[in-house]
């Protein structure tokens, strides 16, 4: 114990008002970390070679040193409310350089899965959710909640309703038996949901943060809260943590692609979803033409979200082939889950498109309701979902942001990075 | 990549994302999302569905009667019911009436391919 408290930042006058925690270690959560991913932690002999190449390590705070040291004893409290977990990017040059084999970066990645599961509301659905044999309830939940949906909107005659109250709009369903008026309410309220949900398990991590790092206070703010955001969303859409990295430096394009393309999906859901009171439409709103620029919009985001997912699987696939003969496995089931999700709607939803083109109404059909499927589980799962991480490291920018972040040191020329690697 | 060339990026990306919406905008201001495309079946005539349910169900319909009466034999219909070739009776002009709606949707409308263009 006495080594724990001396791997802390010296305390500074405001942190003497807090009153040490008992470090309490919790077996279920370290069986937790080391069954998604963290399994080599306990090679850790604590050499610091992971902090002394870590770009966003401080002088005073050894990431991911003590969150290693954390991590063995199962000490969650610490862990769940530790900043420096959701300030790393995953660049991996701690585990390139691990001397035993511990692999520091995927037990950060194991950590923060441990914390999204910590902060889930309901927090069994998150763990759930970081469980395979769990994926196909998931799913099926899905198609029955889409199917039931389906049979009541043709009871009721839903979709000849809707034509009748859409005026001069006209909006024609993309498949007649899952209208609009279905896919709609139901897409949007699971979306809200998620959001509700998301920001409840932020809100528990905020305070989490707050509590933790006792030298929060009003006096020792650094930026105001409007430019704490401002300034953590410049690092977010300028993705200028990647650009630290050197062994991963592609992830930086990868992950670019990714993130806009799917920003670029919510722009055009969002036209195409208010269609009817948008009142800069008026005649045929929906279906959108080839060569309406919304359309062509929405074809050059799904080619990104294509491209940047296979980027980021073969980047973890060359993981595996490289790392094979210091067997080192390649991410985890949520990192797959994720990628293999967004290029499942992707690809469906340009298989429906060409069958659209192609005139295939049966291919057609079966394509949108496997493309619908798979959303609505991508949905249902989001708060759950490694996509948290959006939520998670943005909370935690704004807080470093806020509350001032250590001060990196400074980045190792290659040359010397080199010569500590031999 | 630089941190002045992924800023570039960036920039185009948003541009490329803006586009649609201001073109949006250009369309609105100029009119021609207002501009009819759907011309008017001849007056005093009663189409066979109501016409709100046969903008998005014509080809169910279509596929449904050509079901009835060419796989199943049901030659009955053909006596009470319109076909495919009287439609033209109500809505002469096949390039205002098919064509401008289709080509809007990026729908092919291959119905004359094969068969005999009765509009």
């Amino acid at each position: 114990m006495a080594t724990m408290s001396n791997l802390n930042p010296p305390q500074e006058p405001a942190r003497q008002r807090c009153v040490s925690k008992p470090l309490i270690p919790d077996r279920d959560f370290l069986r937790h970390v080391l069954g998604s991913g963290g399994d080599a932690l306990r090679q850790c002999v604590q050499c610091a070679t992971c902090s002394a190449v870590c770009g966003l390590a401080a002088e005073q705070s050894p990431l991911p040193r003590k969150e290693m040291l954390w991590a063995q004893w199962g000490i969650r409290d610490r862990l769940m409310s530790d900043v420096d977990l959701w300030l790393c990017h995953e660049c991996h040059d701690c585990t390139e350089r691990c001397p035993r084999g511990a692999r520091p970066g995927d037990v950060m990645a194991a950590l923060r899965r441990e914390c999204v599961v910590y902060y889930s509301v309901p927090r069994f659905l998150g763990r759930s959710a970081s469980r395979p044999a769990h994926l196909l309830w998931f799913i099926l939940c899905s198609t029955a909640v889409l199917v039931v949906g389906a049979v009541i909107c043709d009871r009721m005659q839903v979709t000849s309703n809707g034509f009748a109250n859409s005026g001069q709009r006209i909006v024609i369903p993309f498949c007649a038996e899952l209208p609009h008026e279905l896919l709609i309410p139901l897409f949007v309220s699971i979306l809200l949901l998620d959001c509700l949900v998301l920001g409840a398990g932020l809100a528990r991590f905020w305070r989490a943060l707050r509590i933790s790092q006792c030298s929060a206070s009003a006096e020792t703010r650094v930026a105001g809260g409007a430019r704490s955001v401002c300034n953590a969303l410049e690092r977010v859409i300028l993705h200028r943590d990647f650009a630290r990295c050197t062994d991963q430096a592609p992830r930086r394009i990868s992950h670019t692609l990714v993130v806009w393309s799917m920003l670029g999906f919510g722009l055009v859901d969002l036209w195409v979803v208010t269609a009817r009171y948008n009142p800069l439409r008026t005649g045929l709103v929906y279906p959108l033409g080839f060569f309406d620029p919304w359309k062509l919009l929405a074809n050059l985001a799904g080619v990104a979200l294509v491209t940047g997912s296979l980027l980021m699987s073969s980047d973890r696939l060359k993981r595996r082939t490289k790392a094979e003969a210091r067997a080192r496995p390649t991410g985890t089931y949520s990192d797959w889950l994720l990628l293999i999700l967004l290029l499942a709607i992707a690809l469906t939803g340009f298989i429906t498109e060409a069958m659209h083109i192609a005139r295939c109404d049966t291919g057609r059909i079966w394509a949108y309701s496997m493309h619908l499927v798979i959303v609505l589980s991508f949905f249902v799962l989001l708060p759950y979902s490694k996509l948290a991480h959006v939520g998670f490291r943005t909370v935690a920018l704004v807080f470093a942001e806020r509350y001032g972040q250590r001060q990196p040191m400074p980045p190792l020329s290659s040359d010397s990075k080199g010569a500590q690697h031999d | 990549m630089t941190e002045r060339g992924y800023r570039r990026a960036v920039i185009v990306i948003l541009l490329m994302m803006a586009t649609p919406l201001a073109l949006s905008f250009l369309a609105y201001a100029s009119g021609s999302y207002k501009a009819p495309f759907l011309a008017a079946a001849k007056a005093g005539t009663q189409c066979v569905l109501d016409p709100i349910k046969m903008r998005p169900y014509h080809m169910i319909y279509l596929k449904q009667l050509r079901d009835r009466i060419v796989r199943e034999g049901d030659r009955s219909v053909r006596s009470g019911l319109p076909i495919m070739t009287t439609c033209g009776n109500c809505h002469g002009n096949r390039s205002n009436f098919c064509d401008k709606c289709h080509a809007r949707a990026g729908v092919n409308l291959d119905c004359f391919e094969c068969h005999r263009d009765g509009l």
